[in-house]
């Protein structure tokens, strides 16, 4: 079993508390331990850093050196919090100057950061360390063919962490058919949906996340899944706004990655937070168990 | 009096050094870091005051390219390709080539109190795409706080306000609450706007995904002080 | 006789002056042991500068000269020259080179004045144990090596041979020709590529002076300038060339297929091919990977039908070893593959394609006899040609590709001739430079051509409007306009960049190349020596020294053949005087020395047991010195007492002197 020091990301708490139970619950059948940061604050996400580039790096400079104290790789599940925890960990580790103001900022917390934190996303986690071919051997019924778009949203694979391509990104793919599901061609997967400017430019967002619906209903998906929780609200809990707006009649669930991998595993639902989806995930939930049933019947 | 003498000198123009050679009125720049100078140097003797602005104001291209991710700005050459990505060009009336532009014209001015770099999504993709290694997500960003720093009041876009919320969420409660940094935000924008996602804010309640009250984070105060004592040092150095 | 040394510190204009304080260098040779006088100067490269040197021989009795300027690769003869004029052996001269390793690359002025220091103390501590030595001639060998036909290679062997000079013309695929072949028309005057380069492929073909070994590689060069030796290695055709007539019976009959690369894979060509109608020699190869008879042992139905009974299975690899005395080196350049952009849609779109593959549709030789089709059979209404793909991108190649502008222009002149398309032409500058090219783009103007300014951001087929559903979308700036647009065509043509070969770096050491930051072949100065290498006798002509136009390439190999042919008509080349010498009594006759030298001028005195230096084929290049384990060789010029007085003077005390 592999350990991790688990950073949920503020959204975690509110409107993806599908993705964090999620993921909790896919990583004991995957031989992950994902252990939660104590006392973790803000990571300094792109809002913050636009108004202070320097005071975010000193809030991810405090979960970085909660994490050193750890000695396990530190990821999370949110694409916002992965980039702003890499990038502030690539700064301070290229700007010793930086970090020396850093350093005495934490010492009044009796905290000390030293460089020495790998930050990950779990989607990396999942696809270099667990393996599409190790998830696929635990799966019985998976999810058997099931037309998924695989929707990578933009700071899952960019700038570039060198763990996936920024302009055509496999990883997702690749776990989505370790599931048993077809991943369908969707050329916009990782365009953008208008991530937190949703809330002050709506309108922009809403013709984003169109785009991306209309894109994944065309290859014929039946559902999107993505990593990231502001894609996932966007997707999912827009789609009524981009239907009034546009008089469009979307009904696309939207999973998070982690609820998808856990259908396949055969959780129940609930543990996922499945009801917690706006969208409902309900045909997808019965695609599943249908063609299973069927599978049953056959044998 | 040096005072009065410098508010005329200040709001003549945007680049100081272009300045310093030709004064020639342009639009007034009349905010930012013209009242931030003005308020350190307005004491002062009047040579003292051109000579202090003289070395303490780089030109804006140089604070551009002293920014990390700022660094190849003088590299570009103009080809488009970053305005060609962007999904939020349409919105931006100074999209990410323009705005390159206008910064090695020395308008500063023009871009900081421009709403077009709070429209960038943060989607990387014209950082992945530019031939020369700049990264105009990162200028974008250095341009916000540049903005902020120096006073400079940005209209048609909400998006500093909802920043504003975000940041206040964090630095109250170590974390964002979601529902109270959404309610200031449209309380100090524009209530009735709130209207038009009451259903999606519904759905979210309904769906336990909006928690009314924020979480009570053990490390908040750590965070706090942790703060204060970066502002110090910083402002010290 | 008393070392007498005369110093001479070159400000070369501000270039050296500029961060070393000449005035303090001299003050310090002055002090120097040995040194009667130092002086500063301008230029010494200069006529005046020269005579200086020459006056102070004569007037002063000087029997040592240092001069502290540039690299002794750009001035060591010029300086040589002037002592010899002046009645000094040119041996008894040093040069300190204060500008690529002083002053070029130090910003701080003391700390650059002490380096220049402590290198002209080396100098004059070393010019202190100099030998008049003698230099020496040897006979050039009249033959010359090409490696490569295309365009430069053809161009550069017919100039050498028409002066009835033997040449090895050495070409890797199984015709000459090279890229040139593959194109359909050239800017700007749109002369028909094939119909200026099959005559001289012909009279390559049939030239009495020139040996044609097509399918070969050059394996093995060795040797110096005036000498070489090199071993080529003629890969198995399977087709008995003497035998061959070319009738091309043996391609008709043979039933086996395979992509063909001369078409860049858009047609097929048989298991026993010539890559293209008219190539040179007309003799067909048999590509063993999908021959029948390599791969199950049946068919043989080239065989039944040759006439001339030219089928031979059983060849295999010849070995050819040749003695030349100049080497030109015309490997030319690769396309570059512009897949890893991805968001062009190269591989993944239908109807993107490369420029390259556009030579081929448009050329009425090519898959589809010049009618451009789109892959569903139907003409296009309109067409995007983008430029600067893979070039000018610090993420693949930073450099301009230099000719994709121009053919990019003819492409949409093609466009217009074959169709009733629409052209757009995407970039980011227009460079039209060279003689009659701003005239052809002024041309594709008027025909109406539409240019737009802009580096496209992607090529999609997911469609937003009505107008784009079953269009390829390119999506860009219009920087001109400042606007993001977005363009429904039926066709993309990607303008790629001219890269290195893939195997350059192979090529680069085979024949002791440098390649510049870019990957190509490095040439011996920019701009005044633009054909010479770093190693005397071996040329350089082409695109595999930077991308380059035709006329370009043709003017560069006929410098090269120029270049040859100088040393050619010279007879003999004077050799560095520097050379080896075994003192014999030492010698224990472990023949190391003789293994490692790379000129063979070392021979085993089996009577004596001891080695013996060939003076007239030694270099100098004092590998052997390095290697003998008893120290019995020594380098003249090179001599230990030399080596250790020159790094005494560079370790001295700032104001010591030599001890």
């Amino acid at each position: 079993m592999k350990s991790y020091s688990y950073y949920p990301g503020c959204s975690s708490e509110a409107t993806a508390t599908g993705l964090d139970l999620s993921a909790k619950a896919i990583a004991k059948p995957l031989d992950m331990e994902l252990i939660e940061l104590e006392g973790w604050t803000c990571c300094g996400s792109t809002p913050y850093s636009s108004l202070d580039r320097l005071e975010a790096v000193v809030l991810a400079a405090r979960n970085l050196a909660l994490a050193e104290k750890t000695g396990l790789d530190l990821v999370t599940p949110c694409s916002s919090c992965f980039i702003t925890l890499y990038g502030a960990n690539l700064q301070l580790k290229e700007n010793p100057q930086l970090m020396r103001q850093v350093g005495e900022a934490l010492a009044v917390a009796n905290l000390e950061y030293r460089g020495n934190v790998r930050v990950r996303h779990l989607t990396e986690a999942l696809v270099i360390d667990v393996t599409p071919e190790e998830i696929a051997s635990k799966i019985q019924d998976g999810l058997n063919g099931l037309k998924v778009a695989p929707y990578y949203g933009c700071q899952l694979v960019r700038p570039d962490y060198g763990f996936d391509d920024p302009e055509s990104p496999q990883s997702l793919d690749s776990l989505v058919t370790s599931l048993g599901g077809e991943a369908v061609p969707y050329p916009l997967k990782n365009r953008c949906c208008g991530g937190s400017l949703i809330i002050s430019e709506e309108s922009l967002a809403l013709g984003l996340i169109r785009k991306l619906l209309d894109n994944a209903t065309e290859n014929g998906a039946q559902c999107i899944t993505t990593p990231c929780p502001l894609c996932q609200i966007n997707l999912d809990a827009y789609q009524s706004r981009v239907n009034s707006k546009f008089k469009t009649s979307f009904n696309l669930p939207v999973l998070f990655v982690t609820q998808l991998i856990g259908l396949a595993l055969g959780i129940d639902g609930k543990s996922l937070g499945l009801d917690k989806n706006i969208v409902s995930p309900g045909p997808v939930l019965e695609h599943v168990s249908r063609v299973k049933q069927e599978v049953k019947s056959g044998a | 009096m040096g005072w009065v003498w410098a508010r005329l000198k200040l709001r003549t123009t945007c680049d100081w050094k272009g300045v310093w050679g030709r004064v020639k009125p342009r639009t007034p720049c009349w905010s930012g870091e013209n009242h931030e100078l003005m308020r350190h140097y307005g004491s002062l003797p009047l040579g003292q005051v051109y000579a202090n602005i003289w070395f303490a104001v780089k030109s804006f291209v140089d604070e551009v390219a002293a920014v990390p991710g700022g660094e190849h700005i003088r590299n570009c050459i103009q080809c488009g390709v970053c305005t060609g990505t962007c999904p939020a060009a349409s919105e931006m009336e100074y999209p990410p080539r323009k705005i390159i532009a206008l910064i090695r014209a020395g308008m500063r001015h023009e871009v900081l109190s421009s709403p077009s770099m709070w429209h960038c999504v943060s989607c990387y993709l014209c950082t992945v795409r530019c031939p020369r290694d700049i990264k105009p997500t990162e200028i974008a960003h250095a341009l916000e706080c540049l903005a902020i720093r120096q006073g400079f009041r940005v209209q048609g876009t909400r998006t500093p306000a909802m920043y504003r919320s975000f940041v206040d969420s964090v630095q109250r409660n170590g974390r964002v609450h979601e529902f109270g940094m959404m309610l200031k935000f449209y309380l100090t924008t524009n209530p009735l706007a709130a209207l038009k996602i009451t259903k999606v804010g519904l759905q979210l309640l309904l769906h336990k995904r909006m928690p009314l009250l924020p979480k009570k984070v053990k490390g908040r105060e750590d965070l706090s002080r942790i703060i204060q004592r970066f502002r110090a040092v910083r402002s010290s150095a | 006789m008393e070392p007498r040394i005369g110093v001479y510190v070159c400000h070369c204009g501000s270039n050296i002056a500029g961060t070393v304080d000449t005035a303090e260098v001299t003050r310090f040779a002055q002090g120097l042991d040995g040194v009667v006088v130092a002086r500063d100067y301008k230029f010494m490269c200069s006529d005046p500068g020269q005579e200086l040197i020459k006056n102070d021989i004569r007037d002063l009795d000087l029997n040592r000269v240092v001069v502290a300027s540039c690299s002794p690769t750009m001035h060591e003869p010029t300086f040589r020259r002037a002592c010899q004029e002046a009645g000094m052996n040119p041996y008894l001269f040093e040069m300190a080179n204060i500008r690529e390793h002083v002053s070029w690359v130090t910003e701080d002025r003391e700390q650059a004045t002490e380096k220049a220091k402590s290198l002209v103390g080396a100098a004059a501590a070393r010019v202190y144990y100099h030998q008049p030595l003698e230099t020496r001639e040897v006979a050039v060998n009249p033959n010359t090596l090409v490696v490569g036909g295309g365009i430069a290679g053809i161009q550069a062997a017919l100039k050498v041979a028409d002066s009835g000079q033997k040449v090895y013309l050495v070409e890797k695929d199984p015709s000459i020709g090279g890229h040139m072949a593959q194109l359909d028309k050239t800017f700007p005057t749109l002369d028909c590529s094939a119909c200026i380069l099959t005559p001289k492929m012909t009279l390559v073909g049939s030239h009495p002076y020139i040996e044609l070994m097509t399918y070969s590689e050059v394996v093995e060069v060795a040797g110096f300038v005036g000498n070489f030796k090199a071993k080529i290695r003629k890969k198995a055709r399977y087709v008995d060339e003497d035998k061959c007539t070319g009738c091309g019976v043996c391609q008709t009959k043979c039933p086996w297929k395979a992509d063909s690369e001369f078409e860049l894979g858009l047609s097929q060509r048989k298991a026993i091919y010539t890559p293209f109608a008219q190539a040179v020699p007309n003799t067909p190869v048999i590509d063993k990977e999908h021959c029948a008879y390599f791969l199950k042992g049946t068919c043989r139905a080239c065989e039944k039908f040759c006439e001339a009974g030219a089928i031979d299975f059983e060849q295999a690899d010849q070995f050819v070893e040749i003695e030349i005395g100049n080497i030109i080196v015309t490997t030319g350049y690769a396309s570059f593959d512009p897949t890893p952009i991805a968001q062009y849609g190269y591989g993944r779109l239908d109807n993107v394609i490369s420029g390259l593959e556009f030579e081929r549709i448009c050329n009425s030789a090519g898959p589809t006899e010049g009618e451009i089709f789109l892959k569903d059979g139907s003409h296009p209404e309109s067409v995007a040609i983008i430029h600067c793909v893979g070039s000018r991108d610090e993420k693949y190649h930073e450099y301009c590709s230099r000719v994709c502008c121009m053919y990019s222009m003819k492409f949409a002149h093609l466009i217009k001739e074959h169709t009733d398309a629409q052209v757009y032409e995407l970039y980011i500058d227009v460079r039209s430079f060279g003689k009659g090219y701003e005239e052809f783009y002024n041309r594709v103007l008027s025909e109406g051509t539409v240019f737009i300014r802009g580096r496209p951001a992607e090529v999609t087929d997911v469609a937003e409007t009505p107008e784009e559903k079953g269009k390829l979308i390119v999506q860009f700036e219009d920087t001109l306009a400042g606007l993001q647009r977005r363009l429904p065509v039926d066709m993309v043509v990607l303008s790629c960049a001219l890269e290195p070969q893939p195997d350059t770096d192979v090529v680069a050491r085979l024949f002791n190349i440098s390649r510049s930051a870019d990957g190509f072949f490095l040439e011996r100065h920019p701009k005044l020596d633009p054909v010479a290498t770093m190693s005397d006798g071996i040329f350089v002509a082409g695109c595999c020294q930077g991308p380059k136009d035709i006329p370009d390439t043709v003017a560069q190999a006929s410098a090269a053949a120029a270049e040859v042919l100088a040393v050619i008509s010279k007879g003999t080349i004077e050799i560095e005087a520097a050379t080896a010498v075994v003192d014999e009594r030492i010698c224990s006759g472990c023949q190391f020395c003789k293994m490692v030298c790379p000129a063979s001028a070392i021979s085993f005195d089996e009577e004596k047991v001891v080695c013996r230096v060939n003076e007239a084929l030694c270099k100098g290049c004092g590998a052997c010195v390095g290697v003998c384990p008893s120290d019995a060789i020594s380098l003249s010029h090179f001599t230990n007492e030399q080596i250790v007085a020159q790094m005494e003077g560079m370790l001295a005390e700032p104001v010591g002197k030599p001890t």
